[in-house]
């Protein structure tokens, strides 16, 4: 398959909908998103998935974008906070995070709302549970207490 | 130290009066309030600031503010991001100042300008100006007609120079102020709109990676390659990027580029740099601080700690090179057409970014300007100016198109400004009664600063090194102001008589470099005077608390000091011999500015030796709290960050420059090492606000190593305090 400019291309399930992206090789899912599909919520952190920052779901469950080959994923089903936060969930997330002032610069919110949305589908989740999962995140400005607090409210029932 | 317009690096001004800068802030440079505010649009109040939204909520304490004074609500006011084209230039936005600074000038520029819709309004109606009332957007009497701001500022400009400041609203009228509000920027970060300078997208727009040397100091040799796939090469000297139509393809050819040229390594890199005997050992000059203030003057003789002592106590405490590791890179937009350039930078300070710029371009300054945008939170002086000059140098090669140059995350931790190393020697005896005789400190650090400020040679920007020909260096010089640089907090806030205090700028002409991070010598020097408080207490056989509060003359100091003890509910923790460990840490930023005392409980994992941090409890007072919520989020933040540098952080040098390349050999605090934090405000409406975005890293950092202490037995002077220093601390005390 080639895309517009007779170069490689696959067609990607992002969001609902049949995207085709180039497919050079090498092409890495967070670049299709944010330079050909225009999806800006995955953000770039460290390129290594060590971070975070471009979290999305694939198939329901959160991956750092960063590293994943574009030919990877095709067949399956790519989900970008900018779908989720239409979402009930991802937006009870957003809007929690969001009243709760959960963040200072909030680079790294997006991805970690995207992992929180994919807790809350399973809510209520072991605490623990949602502790490791947030551990996939690093944040700079040191506001894991209020995320944290947030999460308490919304992804568990049964807080420590 | 002082630019040319009269500014310190901060944004200060040199030799004001300090009243007046504190009733009227940034108004003291730029007293024109058109500047400040603009009602050219119906139905909205536009504020126009020089300060730069970092992550710590300027923009909402300004809404607050000019709603606040206005008497409009919050969701009418929009505060426009500075930039060099319009509104004050206030220097750097640094030090904790923004809401001193601008806050207070935007407060007061409000008031005065209500103050002068009702004189407009006055005028019309034909009535007495103390008949009419500015509120809710209608100038208008208790009867008869009112009249909308925006018709009276139609009249045209204020045209009003602030001198004097206007009767502010009183405290028990505030609407907003002291209640906070939702951030205003936060729904668009969270949920992931566009929001930082690398979201940017313009017309026809490139994406650039620049491939920076692997050694720091190795020059580029032979030539590159026009292009490498559909990527082309942009090379000036040294300077070399790779422009592609996304970041990703940018990216790629970036890593094919790097792995086709070749270097000549420079001198190598003093990996030793941390080391308190080559710090020592490259001393290029020393000053007394005395009353805050770095001199240039031998300094007095030493006095001797012995005279009328009954113990004295020496200790050396140590902090390595720390990242500022934002977690987004340093990026840039640049569009340049010949004649001009525009950038869109998430600088600090972009009215100095915009001076250092022109001449490495070949423009005029007035014909340069640069926008802020966001970025990820930077804490200091981080790449954020050195990426604008990157993408400068790339946008000038291809005129007409803008270009978004952003830093990988190998470039940042390896090429971004280090936190400097520092090492805080004290000397310090206490009488028979309990009383400390004479206190002694030498600070020995590398530069707090190497912002790009304007200096009579050279350029400070990274890139501008390795152009043909090369701009050369122009290496940090040592702040000499009032709490600047080494010695920010560097003058214990206890009583100890006149304290005997040197600081020694270590520079070793190398490639190294250290800027602003995050309380410049703060954390270090707090950490070194509240941990050797609690020596000193111990050695007296004092308890640490009131022998603090014994040398506290000051009660606000006290007040945080006992509000924090008594949040913890004392400082022991229940539990018999298996207790954790508390500890206390005290400072007032600045020994000017947000008093803050913290409590930590912690033990240690017997199996890994990590420290686990329990619990914290954070006493602060920050004058009149504009936004609790917001000062609380900069506080607690401030604890984590400190708490990360001192269990965790430390930056790896080899040869070749920066080891430490990305999150796991340079580790951060995650989500599960978080302590429960606590936070108490001791609000004080009324009173100036004190600047608080940094005031809780020291005590932070002092109430960890003292609760480690306490738990263990253990002094831990030199930091980090990670796993293979606790077992060495621990070892040691088995002998
Ligand atoms: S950018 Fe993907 S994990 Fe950091
Ligand atoms: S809020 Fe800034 S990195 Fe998390």
């Amino acid at each position: 398959m080639t895309g517009p400019a007779g170069a490689p291309a696959t067609d990607l399930a992002v969001n609902g909908q049949r995207r085709a992206v180039s497919d050079v090789p090498g092409a890495l899912l967070l670049w299709a998103l944010r330079d050909e599909l225009g999806l800006l919520a995955a953000k770039y952190g460290c390129g290594v998935e060590q971070c975070g920052a471009c979290m999305v779901l694939v198939d329901g469950t959160p991956r750092p974008s960063c590293r994943l080959a574009v030919r990877s994923v095709a067949g399956q089903e790519v989900t970008t906070l900018e779908a989720l936060r239409q979402e009930p969930e991802g937006k009870r997330v957003v809007d929690a995070l969001v009243a709760a002032n959960a963040a200072q610069c909030g680079y790294c919110l997006p991805g970690i709302a995207v992992t929180m949305t994919w807790l809350a589908r399973r809510a209520p989740v072991a605490w623990a549970e949602v502790v490791r999962s947030l551990d996939d995140h690093l944040c700079r400005c040191g506001s894991h207490p209020r995320i944290l607090r947030v999460a308490r409210q919304l992804l568990t029932d049964a807080p420590p | 130290m002082t630019t040319p317009d009269g500014r310190t690096e901060d944004g200060r001004v040199a030799g004001e009066d300090e009243r007046r800068r504190r009733v009227l802030g940034s108004l003291v440079t730029q007293p024109d309030v058109d500047r400040w505010v603009d009602l050219s649009v119906p139905g909205r109040v536009r504020i126009r600031t020089g300060k730069a939204e970092l992550g710590q909520g300027i923009r909402t304490a300004l809404t607050l503010l000019a709603a606040e004074e206005l008497g409009v609500d919050p969701s009418m006011v929009d505060v426009v991001p500075a930039t060099t084209a319009a509104g004050p230039d206030e220097g750097f936005t640094a030090g904790s100042r923004s809401v001193e600074q601008s806050g207070v000038a935007v407060r007061q520029a409000c008031a005065h300008v209500r103050r002068l819709l009702v004189e407009r309004a006055a005028a019309r109606l034909v009535r007495a100006k103390g008949d009419l009332v500015a509120d809710r957007g209608l100038v208008g009497g208790p009867d008869g007609p009112a009249i909308s701001y925006w018709d009276l500022a139609a009249e045209g400009p204020f045209a009003f120079r602030v001198q004097q400041p206007a009767p502010l609203r009183a405290a028990g009228e505030h609407r907003y102020v002291g209640r906070g509000m939702q951030r205003v920027d936060l729904r668009a970060k969270i949920g992931g709109a566009p929001a930082y300078v690398a979201d940017l997208r313009l017309p026809d727009m490139r994406f650039a990676r620049v491939v920076r040397p692997p050694h720091l100091g190795a020059t580029l040799a032979g030539p590159t390659p026009v292009a490498v796939g559909d990527a082309r090469v942009v090379r000036r000297g040294g300077f070399v990027a790779v422009v592609a139509d996304g970041e990703g393809a940018a990216a790629a050819a970036a890593a094919r580029l790097a792995a086709t040229l070749h270097w000549v390594e420079g001198p190598p890199f003093p990996e030793h740099a941390a080391d308190p005997d080559y710090m020592a050992a490259h001393v290029v000059a020393s000053y007394p601080v005395v009353h805050g203030t770095a001199r240039n003057e031998p300094p007095r003789p030493r006095p001797d700690p012995g005279d009328g002592a009954a113990v004295v106590v020496r200790a050396r405490y140590t902090k390595p090179f720390v990242l500022h590791g934002s977690i987004g890179p340093s990026a840039a937009v640049a569009l340049a057409d010949g004649h001009s350039l525009t950038v869109w930078s998430h600088s600090q300070g972009i009215g100095f970014l915009r001076r250092a710029l022109a001449p490495l371009v070949g423009l005029a300054e007035d014909r340069v300007t640069v926008h802020h945008l966001d970025g990820a939170g930077c804490y200091g002086h981080n790449g954020a100016d050195d990426v604008a000059l990157d993408a400068a140098l790339v946008a000038t090669a291809l005129p007409g198109r803008p270009v978004c140059v952003r830093w990988s995350r190998d470039d940042e931790h390896g090429h971004e400004p280090l936190g400097a190393a520092m090492s805080v020697a004290l000397e310090a005896g206490v009488s028979p009664e309990g009383r400390i005789t004479a206190w002694c400190q030498d600070i020995t650090s590398y530069p707090h600063n190497a912002r790009p400020i304007p200096r009579p040679a050279g350029t400070r920007l990274l890139a501008g090194w390795s152009l043909d020909p090369p701009v050369e260096r122009s290496r940090a010089v040592p702040m000499m102001d009032f709490e600047a640089g080494a010695h920010r907090n560097g003058t214990p806030g206890y009583d100890v008589g006149a304290p005997w205090i040197v600081k020694h700028h270590v520079d070793d002409g190398s490639a190294l470099r250290t800027s602003a991070l995050r309380g410049l010598g703060a954390p270090a020097n707090v950490f070194a005077i509240e941990s050797f408080m609690e020596e000193l207490a111990r050695a007296a056989r004092a308890d640490p608390v009131a022998f603090r509060v014994a040398h506290l003359a000051d009660p606000r100091s006290r007040a945080v000091v006992e509000a924090a003890v008594a949040m913890a509910g004392g400082l022991e923790a229940p539990g018999g011999v298996d207790a954790p460990g508390r500890g206390l840490g005290f400072a007032q930023y600045e020994n000017s500015m947000a008093y803050v005392a913290a409590v930590v409980e912690l033990d240690v994992n017997p199996r890994t030796a990590a420290v686990r941090l329990h619990r914290a409890w954070i006493a602060a007072d920050a004058g009149e709290v504009i936004d609790p919520d917001g000062l609380v989020n900069q506080l607690e933040g401030g604890f984590v960050q400190a708490a990360s540098w001192t269990l965790l952080e430390q930056v790896r040098l080899d040869a070749r420059g920066v080891a430490s390349r990305d999150w796991e050999s340079y580790p951060i605090l995650r989500f599960s090492q978080i302590p429960e934090i606590e936070t108490r405000l001791l609000d004080h409406p009324g009173l100036p606000p004190l600047g608080a975005g940094e005031a809780s890293c020291g005590p932070a950092v002092a109430a960890i190593a003292n609760a480690f202490f306490q738990h263990t037995g253990a002094r831990v002077r030199d930091l980090p305090l990670d796993p293979p220093r606790v077992r060495a601390a621990m070892d040691a005390l088995l002998g």
